[in-house]
């Protein structure tokens, strides 16, 4: 190793959500004078308007930052930001490959939470040196010893003498520094070996085309170098690289082993520069790439449609541009009889899925309609075939089915003890199998369940936030697939099946689900001039019936004084309030009808 | 021969009623020093609108409105039909109405309006229950009310119009029946029964919580009812809220629904004057202003010009408020699109909300009570 790469270190910064990961990056990008403070804002890194509104991360942001050392030695240090969400675990395993060292932020008044655990682990399994930190010791009820204590217990490895620190005050934020220089080794490699460049994310810019984010672990990529995709073979000339500032892109026209940085190279698409990818160089290429990335599969299917059929093409659009930069967004197109074109898309999990609603809403201005959400169910067919159905309207026909079955989860939830009775009626509640349950210490309990990944895609985690005060945290991964008791749950109109409306259930919950959603309908449903029956129907069979009465009577208002004009704004302005509405065979039904089939409240 | 309709809007009133959004003051905003004033800017508009004019217009329907007309004196009211007379060609039978509130009548103040040339009163009777009317703001009883037909009738008016309010906070059906019996027991010749449609900028929308409004079915019903009712005793319903004896059906109304041309004058008057329509603006200094200046033109907008197409459509929403309805001859007479208009009622004739007999397309009595919605599909 040289002496170049000795002074280089590559972390990352996890957390369970809350714990103060964006708060302490901007203590750090603050004191290296990474920016000044005129040019600081709080959670700098996050500078999408939706992470600022919501307080969380959602994509992962890298940045270099000059530090010197107590040594007197000047470092490099470059910061890879990562996502809290469960939701995200991808955009944080991408991260953790790029570096060699993470900080794992746990709050003091807390202490270890599920993703806590989460990303602890998935930076051991990397490999990467874990430097635990523990934040918001200023607070009244910070408790530092119990946390310490935790984290060697919990998550096995060691606290003691680790930096205790406040990134809201600033309090202790060199210890931060100091740590990282001197517990994370050096990035190792060698610069003049053939090329080895780990694409850890990438971004469309319209004025210089793909921009991607690497990590190069061998070799040295220059501007003007013919650089080679690994696993497409697309060769490209690079027009610029250089290392990643706050505030944008500095360009230095090279990137050695162990440095981070950022790549142009005119590349239009990006299908051409998968995440995860190796990039060498074309006359002088490596023989091996390097390890990438375990590919992410969508685990939420939703239909997303345009209010406005006419803007199809738009939203197409905004989806190619969105896929830009979130490799865990699928899509493609499907078409519905209720609301004609659009897009079937899959997500990480529902945040994941309201966060690309409202980027659609807010960056491309699209009012959109968004079908329930669905999970990819497995049926073994009667013909001894096995389909994956991610759209409720491909669902078999009962009598074409041989045997079903649905995605599950294995489940973390730490919480304090007092809320662990109401916790296990929940996961009971949402058919959960209950695993083990230990005590991390005197005051909370870790909790296994394997769980139906539908049963926690809808509300599960607020469910789980309501009966704990707030004080549970959550985590699992998909385990597989077990058999189960499915049904088709249908809705109709006046008569009309309504193919947006339908969706796939556990035969136990189809009642209980299918009143909800037919007394919800009810509500969204303006009444009109006859009357309308709603009936949720299992293969034929109605389950549930609710009716919207017509009208019978709007204001017979005097039409004073020859004041015509207003009158007919008057009857205008009523036709305008309808159409916003969506026509469905004869009966008319504003957006939010189906958003109320989204929303399973517990109230 | 063509004949117009005169409105006079009066923009004073005693205190403002909780549901009311038209344009009036109450007694604390005015003096009786203003109200000689606006009389006098009336004229002033008057004069100025006949000026440079070569005939005379024919005018069957002169209505003053409100507002409160009543308050004007006996003297006001000469005054202003003096000058209209000079000023039109006024038909011998024209009907000359004026709105007025039970609680400024006295017989006095009756026997000179009638010598003024007054020949109809519209009473604003609203209800006959005393808790209703308080609620709401009037400041008469029942008691008054009744007294004040009793006085009208003495003083020689045999052309009486009473309006009674659906749908006030507090009414029940018996309540409401109540007040439509002892109406019909009055045996008025013209009776109106209008919905209450709570406006924003009123005290009774901004306090509708506190209050508890008979439901929609409730007012169906109410309605459906009332119209039987009036039936039995000889009122036929010839528009959505109005009832009259044979020969008493209001003339300067049907105007309007007629799509008739009317002028207007006064504050916040709307006017339909050579297929233009107008409406003065809702400032009473303003007007005031113009008497020296002269410049009534100024103190209106213009709100449309109606061409042959909008021509057709104010008669689809016009003479469909009527139980007469449209004709469908007119109608094709009027535009080459009334297919499109025709087509779209066919839903309606199917579902029994419209009816259709010879030449004559018609709400029937359900699609009355929804006219609006279907009016809106209809025409937007």
């Amino acid at each position: 190793m040289n002496e170049r790469q000795s002074h280089i270190r590559n972390f990352s910064i996890i957390a369970h959500v809350d714990h103060g990961k964006s708060t302490l990056a901007d203590r750090l990008l603050e004191i290296t004078k990474t920016v000044t403070s005129r040019e600081m804002e709080d959670q700098l890194l996050d500078n999408m308007e939706l992470e600022r509104e919501r307080g969380i991360t959602i994509k992962a942001r890298a940045v270099r930052m000059l530090y010197r050392h107590t040594d007197g030695e000047d470092y490099i240090l470059n910061l890879i930001d990562t996502p809290g969400h469960v939701d995200f675990n991808y955009e944080v395993s991408r991260s953790l490959y790029a570096c060699e060292g993470a900080v794992l932020v746990v709050d003091a008044t807390q202490g270890v939470e599920a993703q806590t655990l989460a990303n602890a682990y998935l930076a051991i399994d990397a490999g990467l040196e874990v430097v635990p930190v523990i934040n918001k010791i200023d607070l009244p009820s910070a408790d530092a010893v119990r946390v310490r204590g935790e984290i060697e217990d919990v998550i096995g490895i060691p606290a003691d003498g680790c930096p205790e620190v406040s990134a809201k005050t600033g309090l202790n934020i060199e210890s931060v520094l100091s740590a990282v220089v001197e517990q994370i080794p050096p990035p190792k490699g060698n610069e003049d070996d053939p090329l080895r460049a780990l694409i850890f994310d990438s971004y469309y810019d319209p004025y210089l085309g793909v921009v991607v984010n690497i990590r190069v672990f061998d070799g040295t990529v220059r501007t003007g170098d013919k650089i080679k995709m690994m696993s497409s073979g697309a060769v490209f000339e690079v027009t610029d690289v250089g290392a990643l500032e706050p505030f944008g892109l500095s360009s230095t026209g090279v990137i050695r082993s162990g440095e981070v940085g950022y790549l142009t190279a005119s590349i239009k698409t990006l299908s051409d520069t998968s995440v995860g990818d190796t990039i060498t160089l074309a006359d002088n290429p490596a023989v091996k790439a390097l390890p990438g990335f375990k590919k992410v599969s969508p685990m939420v299917f939703s239909g997303i449609y345009p209010e406005d059929g006419a803007r199809y093409e738009d939203l197409k659009d905004a989806l190619t541009k969105l896929r830009l930069n979130d490799a865990a967004l699928s899509y493609e197109p499907e078409t519905s009889l209720a609301l004609g074109f659009g897009f079937r898309c899959g997500f990480l999990g529902l945040l994941h899925m309201e966060i690309i609603q409202e980027r659609l809403e807010r960056e491309f201005n699209l009012d959109i309609i968004t079908t329930a959400p669905s999970v990819v169910y497995k049926i073994d067919r009667k013909d001894g075939t096995t389909v994956f159905i991610d759209n409720p309207s491909n669902y078999p026909g009962n009598d074409e089915i041989d045997k079903a079955y649905e995605p599950m989860v294995k489940a973390s939830i730490i919480t304090p003890c007092e809320y662990v009775g109401g916790i296990m009626e929940l996961c009971q509640d949402r058919r959960g199998i209950f695993l083990d349950m230990k005590y991390i210490d005197k005051t909370r309990a870790e909790l296994h369940y394997n769980l139906p990944l539908s049963e926690i895609i809808y509300d599960f985690f607020d469910s789980l936030k309501s009966r704990s005060k707030g004080y549970a945290s959550l985590d699992y991964e998909l385990c597989g697939y077990s058999e189960s008791k499915l049904v088709k749950l249908d809705f109709l109109l006046n008569g009309e099946p309504v193919d947006a409306l339908s969706f796939i259930v556990h035969e136990e919950k189809a009642y209980p689900r299918a009143r909800k959603i037919a007394e919800k309908l009810k509500e969204n449903i303006p009444r009109a001039l006859f009357e309308i029956p709603i009936q949720a129907a299992i293969g034929g069979k109605v389950i549930a019936r609710e009716t919207v009465k017509a009208m019978r009577k709007d204001v017979l208002a005097k039409c004073y004084g020859g004041d015509i004009t207003r009158k007919k704004k008057l009857l205008e302005k009523q036709k305008e309030g309808k159409k916003k509405m969506r026509r469905l065979g004869s009966v008319e039904v504003t957006p939010e009808a189906f958003m109320a089939v989204l929303k399973f409240d517990d109230d | 021969m063509k004949k117009t309709g005169i409105y006079i809007h009066i923009p004073f009133c005693r205190s403002k009623c909780a549901y009311c959004d038209f344009y009036s003051l109450p007694a604390t905003k005015y003096s009786s020093e203003t109200v000689e004033e606006y009389v006098h800017a009336l004229e002033r508009q008057i004069t100025c609108f006949i000026q440079n004019r070569a005939e005379k217009i024919t005018v069957d329907s002169i209505y003053f409105g409100g507002g409160t007309p009543s308050l004007l004196s006996g003297c006001q009211f000469d005054m202003v039909l003096s000058l209209l007379n000079k000023s039109f060609d006024i038909t011998r039978d024209a009907e000359i109405t004026a709105e007025s509130n039970p609680c400024t009548l006295s017989k006095q103040k009756l026997s000179e309006m009638k010598a003024a040339g007054l020949n109809r009163l519209s009473l604003g009777v609203q209800s006959f229950s005393d808790t209703e009317l308080e609620t709401i703001g009037r400041l008469h009883s029942a008691a008054q009310a009744t007294e004040a037909f009793y006085l009208a009738r003495e003083c020689g008016f045999d052309n009486i119009g009473l309006d009674l309010i659906l749908g006030l906070p507090g009414q029940t059906k018996e309540s409401f029946f109540d007040s439509l019996e002892k109406s019909v027991s009055l045996h008025p010749e013209h009776l109106s029964v209008y919905g209450l449609s709570l406006e924003e900028d009123t005290p009774l929308y901004r306090n509708r919580d506190f209050y508890t409004f008979p439901g929609e079915e409730v007012c169906a019903g109410m309605f459906s009812d009332a119209v039987s009712r009036l039936a039995e005793n000889g009122y036929q319903r010839y528009e959505i809220s109005n009832f009259a004896m044979d020969g008493y059906r209001c003339r300067h109304n049907l105007h309007y629904w007629h799509g008739d041309e009317y002028l207007g004058f006064g504050v916040a008057a709307s006017s339909y004057f050579n297929g233009v329509r107008s409406t003065a603006r809702k400032d009473l200094r303003a007007f005031l202003k113009c008497r020296s200046s002269g410049d009534f033109d100024a103190f209106s907008v213009v709100e449309e010009v109606i061409g042959p197409e909008e021509k057709a459509r104010e008669y689809i929403m016009l003479s469909l408020r009527l139980t007469e309805g449209l004709s469908v001859s007119k109608l094709k007479e009027l535009t080459p699109d009334s297919g499109f208009y025709l087509g779209k009622c066919d839903n309606y004739l199917k579902s029994g909300l419209m009816r259709k007999e010879n030449d004559r397309l018609f709400f029937t009595e359900r699609g009355f009570e929804v006219s609006n919605s279907i009016l809106s599909e209809i025409l937007y």
